[in-house]
């Protein structure tokens, strides 16, 4: 079960096809991203909803279609819970990014990266309140093992460019993860993989893309040495983009936080 | 002596008063007190830390309780911790077995080999750990079976924790065709593993060409995943292999017999005559 707390701030702003969905008694509605669909049903006060995935590997599969009925899940709805709501949420799991070929930053150099990652999907009952009922993943992610043999976390996996620029038409159903990397050591640092963890980030939205915070890597020539932190604001690209995500941990200013920083996000170049 | 009586009377019935109400208030209050010092250990600690000390904790306040009891009751110990020399030399040598399971069991305690919920396998009995008790570990098997293996044989045997770590390698032996192009059949085994959802990325997969089999070449495919997704990764990993195979046009081959006739290395000849039935 997914962290199911509603870290959605104003939906408002965000950007087709999130929203609001109404869904008719008796009808079935479909809901689509690029490799999720999902279909809704309404019945005596319930919501009964299936999804199914697109494989990216094979853009030429038919679409798919509804799951036989025991693929479905059936949601007890409130009176006054009328419509629903879909909004993006972050991966709840670090992300590891695999770029397609490594990127070499030179000593004392500083780079500013992009990389577009797809989001979470939150369904939500709209009623007198907002009530998060499920969270589905967009896409099937990869998995992979963030330590050694004996101790360690999982991330997700994903195979990500990382752009100088940002691209222009992003789409909708991904975040730009603006990444700044300062290299202070007097050595070359190679990224081959980076792991970003996504629980410090909040999401900003214009009225085309959605924007996570910046997140300012510093490294001073260890792998075991580096700081990561979040500028908690718009990307300096999208200045007037609206927060509509908050993070799932709030970024806490302490002294000991400041202080041990570099320990808490140690190792965020895997290597 | 009426008085005498009356005095002796109210001092029997102050004792049984007492021994009623050790009883009744002492047994419960050793039982909560143990169910306490069970949860606290094994939600701070470990769960079977918690469970042994639950039951020394248990079975020690009842022994001093009973001991106290007995005392109130004007008992002496001092004959009773006589004759419980005599019996405890005759029981050492009867209950030489239970001791030994339970030294035992405070060495694999200490060694920390397993815990409470590990998947463990002892000889041919393969299951999870319910229990690590003074005299013997229980365990549940995948048909729920029972299996109650003495501490003892536990120390003496060698012991598979399939729980320890938090990742595991499923290794799989995958029999191709001869006539297979190999570096084709690894580049198919690699993608599978890549885009199998539970096979993680890191660390890496693994291919290897195992051996030159009589019907085919074998290559082992060792793929990493979360100890949780164990059985639905082998499943899925199998039927991934062979729809790649399937789509590729690799042949995962029968066993095949080569039969020879006659002169060393001459094959054996198998003629259809015309207008025979082949299906005769």
């Amino acid at each position: 079960m997914k962290d199911q707390r509603d870290l959605l701030l104003d939906p408002t702003p965000l950007p087709p096809p999130w929203g609001r969905v109404e869904v008719a008694e008796g009808e079935t509605t479909e809901w689509k991203l690029p490799y999720l669909t999902v279909w809704l049903r309404r019945s005596a006060g319930r919501l009964i909803l299936a999804k199914a995935h697109r494989s990216p590997y094979l853009p030429e599969a038919p679409e798919p279609t509804p799951p036989p009925d025991r693929a479905w899940h059936t949601f007890v709805l409130e009176e006054r819970e009328q419509s629903l709501l879909f909004s993006p949420m972050l991966p709840d799991l670090p992300v590891v990014i695999k770029p397609t070929s490594p990127l070499h930053l030179g000593p004392h150099l500083h780079t500013r990266l992009y990389a577009m990652l797809p989001l979470q999907v939150q369904v939500s009952a709209i009623g007198d309140r907002r009530r998060p009922l499920v969270i589905l993943d967009q896409v099937r992610w990869g998995r992979t093992w963030f330590g050694d043999f004996f101790d360690g976390e999982p991330c997700l996996w994903r195979y990500a460019e990382l752009t100088a620029l940002p691209p222009a038409t992003p789409g909708a159903h991904k975040a730009l993860f603006p990444i700044e990397v300062h290299n202070l050591a007097g050595e070359e640092l190679v990224i081959d993989k980076l792991c970003h963890r996504m629980d410090q980030l909040a999401l900003f939205c214009t009225d085309q893309a959605i924007w996570a915070d910046t997140t300012v890597v510093h490294y001073h020539g260890d792998p075991g040495h580096v700081s990561v932190s979040h500028q908690g604001k718009a990307p300096g690209e999208v200045p007037h983009a609206l927060k509509v995500v908050r993070p799932r941990l709030e970024p806490n200013k302490g002294l000991v936080t400041r202080t041990f920083a570099s320990i808490k996000h140690f190792n965020i170049f895997m290597r | 002596m009426e008085q005498l009586t009356g005095i002796a009377a109210s001092y029997l019935s102050l004792t049984v008063l007492k021994l009623i109400l050790g009883v009744v208030l002492g047994l419960p209050a050793v039982y909560l007190l143990s169910r306490w010092l069970e949860r606290a250990v094994a939600r701070r600690y470990r769960p079977h830390w918690g469970m042994l000390l639950g039951k020394i904790a248990f079975h020690g306040g009842w022994v001093f309780l009973a001991l106290a009891m007995l005392n109130e009751a004007g008992i002496s110990m001092a004959p009773l911790l006589g004759a419980a020399g005599v019996v405890g030399v005759a029981l050492g040598f009867a209950s030489q077995t239970s001791i030994s399971n339970v030294i035992s069991g405070l060495f694999l305690i200490a060694e920390q080999s397993f815990q409470v919920g590990h998947l463990i396998k002892v000889g041919t009995a393969t299951g999870v750990v319910l229990s690590i008790d003074t005299l013997s570990v229980k365990i549940r098997t995948f048909d729920n079976k029972y299996i109650r293996l003495p501490n003892e044989t536990l120390l003496k045997s060698e012991v598979v924790n399939f729980s320890q770590f938090p990742i595991r390698r499923i290794d799989l032996r995958v029999p191709v065709a001869y006539k297979e192009d190999l570096r084709k059949v690894e580049s198919v085994l690699l993608t599978v593993a890549d885009r199998n959802p539970y096979s993680l990325h890191e660390p890496e997969p693994l291919v290897l060409i195992d051996c030159f089999a009589a019907s085919s070449i074998d290559f082992q495919l060792g793929i990493w995943v979360l100890q949780d997704d164990f059985v639905e990764a082998k499943n899925s990993i199998h039927y991934d292999i062979k729809e790649a195979f399937k789509a590729e046009g690799i042949e995962l081959p029968l066993p095949q017999l080569s039969l020879y006739g006659g002169p060393v290395g001459t094959p054996l000849t198998v003629k259809l005559e015309s207008g025979a039935d082949p299906a005769a």
